[in-house]
């Protein structure tokens, strides 16, 4: 059964390419699956994701006016991406209070952080990172943004992104135990904006 | 092998070129993208300006397996709400623009370095004796907590929240049974007591049932202040605001400048709260209640809201995340013989306020929705997990009541003479 709603084919077909507004359609369809990915990955429940995803979009849409012209309207995007994220997380966390006292009182002493890996993975060493050099790593990593580009998300210059960067790769790899020698064909790098890299 | 590329390896969801905008997954985000936009009234395509809907309340699932993604729409069975389009009720509007003009700053003006505030609300920590689905429990019982909020003038300060192990009920019947069962003690998690501090500018970071907001940002201009509200993000300061409840339109509004008024905040001004009951008294839907307390709040003027979302059938999708296979498909319909419920039944959700009309202090802000608990467990998609907490589908009660606030020198004691919203 195909739902229907409003005239919108719920399933079958939404509007996206249905001419509804054509800037707006060709904004989905190019960041969509950046935008899509980086919720994904930063929020665990996959339903939620899927509402965090959309309210992103529905907020490009309140604020047409300002999002700035393709390409840049990709970056606009991650920075909104980014607040509700956080927001979702911090309401996530609330709840998550709530479950530790309960688990606590049912006699599971587990430190919660604990289930975040084990020693030496990589899930683990990046929660042992700050989180703002972490947010770093994963945008430069899994979401392959330039550090011009990752400070353009983060709101801070990209010297900043390169000594985070930094930062971050220096702890990981005495956390995981790594080879020191460092992989640069690993995420592009803009020397010109980087003092932190000269 | 690298940091660099343990790194990548690690990514929990790899880039793919599947997972587009025309993908089964992303077709069913646009869905709701264009869900949100018509229903926050942000100037949808196809009505921009229509009247303002109430919406079936989105249910909460379990969460599908690791490979799966799950999509709730709003079926053929969604009807329209309120018939009948809500008006701003002169009378209302009389009353609280005459509270806009009285309105004072939301602590009074002294020598003292810090604003302090005293809420009493609800405290479910206990959720051992809520009710469940299944009848397993047969009363209901909360506790009481006190949050004591110190904010110094650059946003720092000082939270002490106290729990009354006194159990309280929502009904005379739920107190008989406790009565009956033996008067056990309800439990609470953690101590009864806990204090934190806060540095400045991370005031606005707390997110308690007593958020702190740092309204020094907003306009005092009735108008350019309903803009800000109104819209469908608020400024980062105020994330808070929006923590408790979901709703949208008028229901959004209301609960927006209730929270505001009734604060704590840093930053208040006269100016602002008169803004705020000028927006207020725009708003369409206010009921005036005349003089009441209510839960033991001082007296003062009452008004309320009330959003009527009508009953909605549910379909459920299971879809792979990067593919375009529905791995299951749930086609609710009222009356599931399984045990499983796809219907959400209609429910009533009562927004409230009362206003001190001498101080136009807020002096309790309540949130009810009846049912009060929603039959609300579609089939999960194939699954290992758990369903997430927040799944549940209780609906309880919140409510906030002021019950004293002044300006004191010290953060380690209520001002003397504080009392009732002094």
């Amino acid at each position: 059964m195909t739902g229907r709603r409003d005239g919108v084919d719920l399933v079958g077909g939404s509007r996206a390419g249905g001419g509804a507004e054509p800037w707006f359609d060709d904004l989905y369809a190019r960041t969509f699956p950046a935008i899509s990915g980086y919720v994904l990955r930063r929020v665990a429940d996959e339903f939620a994701a899927l509402d965090v995803v959309a309210c992103v979009f529905a907020v490009a849409w309140e604020r047409r006016a300002v999002v700035p012209a393709a390409p840049d309207d990709r970056l606009w995007l991650f920075g909104v991406a980014r607040r509700k994220v956080l927001e979702h997380q911090r309401a996530a966390a609330r709840r998550g209070r709530l479950l530790d006292r309960l688990r606590h009182e049912a006699g599971d002493a587990s430190d919660p952080d604990a289930r975040r890996g084990l020693p030496g993975d990589v899930e683990w060493a990046l929660g042992r990172l700050r989180p703002a050099d972490r947010e770093v790593v994963r945008l430069i990593a899994w979401e392959e943004l330039t550090r011009a580009e990752a400070a353009v998300v983060l709101g801070c210059s990209p010297g900043a992104v390169g000594i985070r960067w930094h930062r971050a790769i220096k702890r990981l790899r005495r956390h995981l135990g790594d080879d020191p020698a460092p992989d640069r064909s690993f995420g592009p790098v803009d020397r010109e904006e980087d003092p932190d890299v000269r | 092998m690298s940091v660099e590329s343990r790194l990548r390896d690690a990514n929990p969801v790899p880039n793919t070129a599947q997972r587009t905008a025309a993908s089964l997954l992303g077709r069913t985000v646009r869905v709701r993208v264009d869900q949100r936009i018509s229903r926050a009234g942000v100037g949808g395509w196809k009505a921009p300006r229509r009247r303002p809907r109430h919406l079936a309340v989105a249910t909460t699932i379990g969460v599908a397996a690791a490979a799966a993604l799950v999509a709730v729409v709003a079926g053929p069975g969604t009807t329209p709400a309120n018939p009948g389009s809500p008006h701003v009720d002169g009378r209302v509007a009389r009353v609280l623009l005459t509270l806009a003009a009285a309105a004072g700053v939301p602590t009074p003006a002294g020598t003292g370095r810090y604003a302090y505030t005293a809420f009493v609300i609800p405290d479910y920590s206990g959720a051992a004796t809520m009710p469940t689905p299944s009848g397993s429990v047969t009363y209901a019982s909360y506790l009481s907590a006190t949050v004591q909020t110190w904010v110094a003038a650059d946003g720092s300060g000082r939270r002490v929240t106290t729990v009354d192990p006194t159990p309280e009920f929502f009904t005379a019947a739920d107190r008989a049974a406790w009565i009956a069962a033996g008067e056990p003690p309800v439990p609470h998690l953690g101590p009864l007591t806990t204090v934190s501090t806060f540095g400045p500018g991370t005031g606005s970071e707390i997110h308690s049932p007593v958020p702190l907001y740092d309204v020094r940002g907003l306009p005092t201009s009735a108008s350019a202040l309903k803009k800000v509200l109104s819209a469908t993000q608020l400024p980062e300061a105020l994330a808070a605001v929006d923590d408790t409840w979901e709703c949208s339109g008028s229901c959004r509004l209301f609960q927006r400048v209730v929270a505001l008024l009734q604060g704590p905040d840093r930053g208040g001004t006269a100016a602002l709260r008169s803004a705020l009951f000028s927006v207020l008294a725009s708003v369409p839907g206010i009921e005036l209640l005349g003089t009441t307390s209510i839960h033991g709040s001082p007296e003062g003027t009452g008004f309320q809201l009330t959003v009527r979302t009508p009953a909605a059938t549910w379909d459920t999708y299971c879809i792979n995340p990067d593919g375009e296979s529905i791995i299951k498909r749930i086609s609710g319909s009222t009356g599931s013989t399984r045990g499983i419920v796809y219907h959400t039944p209609a429910s009533t959700q009562t927004l409230t306020a009362v206003v001190d009309p001498t101080t136009t202090t807020l002096v309790y802000t309540g949130d009810a929705s009846t049912p009060e608990r929603f039959p609300v467990a579609p089939e999960p998609c194939p699954t290992s997990r758990p369903i997430p907490s927040g799944s549940d589908g209780y609906s309880l009660p919140t409510w906030q009541i002021l019950t004293a606030s002044g300006t004191t020198s010290t953060d380690q004691s209520p001002p003397t003479g504080s009392g009732n919203t002094t």
